[in-house]
């Protein structure tokens, strides 16, 4: 039984989740390397407002200009936090981008046929507003608080050298008036170590981050593919979508299922719309949840953001996404004007 | 030397992924896995993967800085991984699972996924964009038919079809030819054992995602003797029957045949 039917269904299954994800995850992975090569330190603080506030805002609407999903976004967050930009700014844009971009939009208005405005415009703006929430309730947490303490030793040292560079900057040196030491000399060991083709070093960095990535990437669809596989057992079990099916008259099971359901599936942002447009059991509200959900917190999710974010701010990042989005969900639920019903339907 | 060993095994384990959706897609075997809209994503992808992976496999001895400014005490050393967790979670994991699928869910996950269930919730915008009543005539404009004459459905179109009486009727009695998988029908569901199950997955993504439709067939003759999940082209008559409190559509069979399965790009569209 185990080998006869649940490993190959688990491989089956393992397989199609790698080859969708990985091309995504090979593309942010890309795209942070060349930041890593070529985007100068710092350079993400000259693009956005100075005011934090108003760069959170703005963060939370980079998607429509880079639009990423949710796997891509994850390895050029870790890059550009790496650079300096905020973490109440990159956390935005990470949460934001896979819902508040043009591809998502146009997928979730093509599924909701009886509603493609509606459903698509709430959507991006119950993602951007959850995003932007989150990013300015970081402005007040310290860094360390957010950031694995290997990435925040980065961005310190990384504060501190910019600090040195600007002191640097003020030195007269062609008048001599510069009073701390220097060993810019011919045998000088300080930091300007030969450097390889600009190409060569941006697609290594690509391919460590790609590593780095996979690996939890791997961990997380294993999971993944273990719960959408048939248990390896005699007997029949009754199948999780079933048991979500029976919530969908409960006001507050729905969305709290669907929001289970968008976790479990780890579904890519650019096409999850047309999973949700089939759960026509559950209210709008419900299934905004799912939508709203799902693209910033996964099973996937969890173990890509660990490579970037502390272990306790993702539990608490997930038990508040699930809180808020839920309860705005129930809240949103009647504002949409529902179906006509449909005549001499029968079989209800 | 450790750095070159590193270097050397992630560029092997991202050739190793790449090789994954290449293969996939050289051999038509990507459409059981994706729904053809990530198709091409996928080959590009596994592609970018290969070259990626080669580039720095060819270049591992190179010695090049990091391109980004630190200080005199930084070591160059990025890797958060070692080369063991590169190893045992993404080239093991990868060529283990390539040897045990089957490219194909298991009779057991086609029912976990849905075969025998029937939804019988009828989404009108499947049929019809605006209000107006859905008749014979309607369906018969927007059909196609065949030499025969015989109305070639969708298998998703006609399990859709049933629970809307207006929708049923414009089908009731349609001579109808359908494309699909056949499979044994639930002896449950199946009392005079005259019947067989077609099936058509549906996925949006990917496998894990997949909804498997089944749709009755009820033969007067003997059971066609093929094997499970061979391809067939099934012609008869649309029929509806309540079961419980649903109302199920069936093909009651007039002729069979087995066929070959239609090109990956279209055997899991919407």
């Amino acid at each position: 039984m185990f080998f006869d039917v649940w490993l190959p269904d688990f491989s089956f299954l393992f397989l199609s989740i790698l080859v969708e994800g990985a091309p995504f995850i090979l593309l942010g992975t890309i795209i942070s390397g060349f930041i890593d090569v070529y985007l100068p330190s710092g350079a993400m603080d000259r693009l956005l407002p100075k005011n934090r506030s108003r760069a959170v805002l703005v963060s939370g609407l980079l998607g429509i200009i880079f639009p990423v999903c949710e796997c891509a976004v994850v390895p050029v967050i870790r890059r550009l936090v790496k650079k300096g930009l905020p973490p109440s700014c990159a956390m935005t844009y990470m949460l934001a981008a896979p819902i508040v971009n043009p591809v998502t939009a146009l997928s979730t208005a093509s599924a909701f046929k009886e509603m493609p405005y509606a459903m698509a415009g709430s959507r991006i703006l119950f993602g951007y507003v959850i995003a932007v929430c989150v990013g300015l309730i970081l402005l007040r947490f310290p860094v360390r608080a957010i950031l694995k303490s290997k990435i925040a030793d980065e961005i310190d040292d990384l504060e501190a050298q910019r600090k040195a560079e600007a002191a640097h900057a003020h030195c007269d040196h062609e008048q001599g008036h510069c009073d701390h030491a220097h060993e810019h000399g011919p045998a000088s060991t300080h930091s300007h170590p030969e450097q390889g083709p600009k190409l060569m070093m941006a697609l290594r960095a690509s391919m460590r981050d790609f590593v780095d990535v996979a690996i939890y990437f791997v961990i997380g669809i294993t999971i993944v593919a273990i719960v959408n596989t048939p248990p390896p057992v005699e007997q029949d079990v009754v199948p999780l979508r079933d048991i979500i099916d029976g919530t969908a008259g409960s006001t507050w099971g729905a969305p709290a299922a669907l929001m289970g359901l968008a976790f479990l599936l780890s579904l890519c942002s650019t096409s999850d719309a047309f999973i949700a447009a089939t759960l026509d059991a559950f209210g709008y509200g419900s299934r905004l949840a799912f939508l709203v959900f799902g693209p910033m917190m996964d099973v996937k999710l969890l173990f890509l953001y660990s490579t970037i974010l502390t272990r306790k701010f993702i539990l608490y990042l997930a038990i508040g996404l699930f809180i808020t989005i839920g309860a705005l969900s129930v809240f949103m639920d009647p504002l949409f004007t529902p179906d006509p019903p449909v005549p001499r339907m029968s079989g209800k | 030397m450790k750095s070159i060993i590193t270097q050397v095994i992630f560029s092997l384990a991202t050739i190793a992924w790449g090789i994954v959706p290449v293969y996939l897609y050289k051999t038509g075997l990507i459409g059981e896995y994706l729904n053809r809209s990530f198709h091409l994503v996928a080959l590009s992808g596994g592609l970018a993967m290969i070259v990626l992976g080669l580039f720095n496999l060819i270049t591992s001895r190179r010695k090049v800085g990091c391109g980004h400014d630190h200080g005199p005490d930084h070591d160059h050393d990025h890797h958060d991984q070692s080369p063991v967790a590169a190893i045992l979670l993404m080239i093991v994991p990868v060529l283990l699972c390539c040897g045990f699928t089957q490219h194909e869910y298991s009779a057991k996950a086609l029912a976990w996924k849905g075969l025998y269930k029937n939804k019988n919730r009828t989404s009108r915008s499947l049929f019809s964009s605006s209000r107006e009543p859905f008749t014979r005539e309607l369906l018969e404009k927007t059909t196609p038919k065949s030499a025969e004459g015989n109305y070639l459905l969708q298998l998703t179109e006609l399990y859709w079809s049933a629970g809307d009486e207006e929708i049923m009727k414009a089908y009731e009695g349609l001579p109808a030819e359908l494309e699909g998988r056949l499979i044994g029908e639930d002896p449950g569901l199946n009392p005079k054992g005259n019947r067989k199950r077609l099936y058509r997955i549906i996925m949006t993504c990917c496998a894990a995602d997949a909804q498997v439709l089944g749709l009755a067939l009820e033969f007067e003759g003997p059971l066609p003797d093929l094997s499970d999940k061979t391809w067939v082209k099934v012609t008869g008559k649309v029929s509806y029957e309540r079961v419980g409190k649903q109302d199920l559509a069936y093909l009651k069979v007039s002729n069979l045949e087995s066929g070959t399965a239609p090109p990956a790009e279209s055997r899991l569209s919407r």
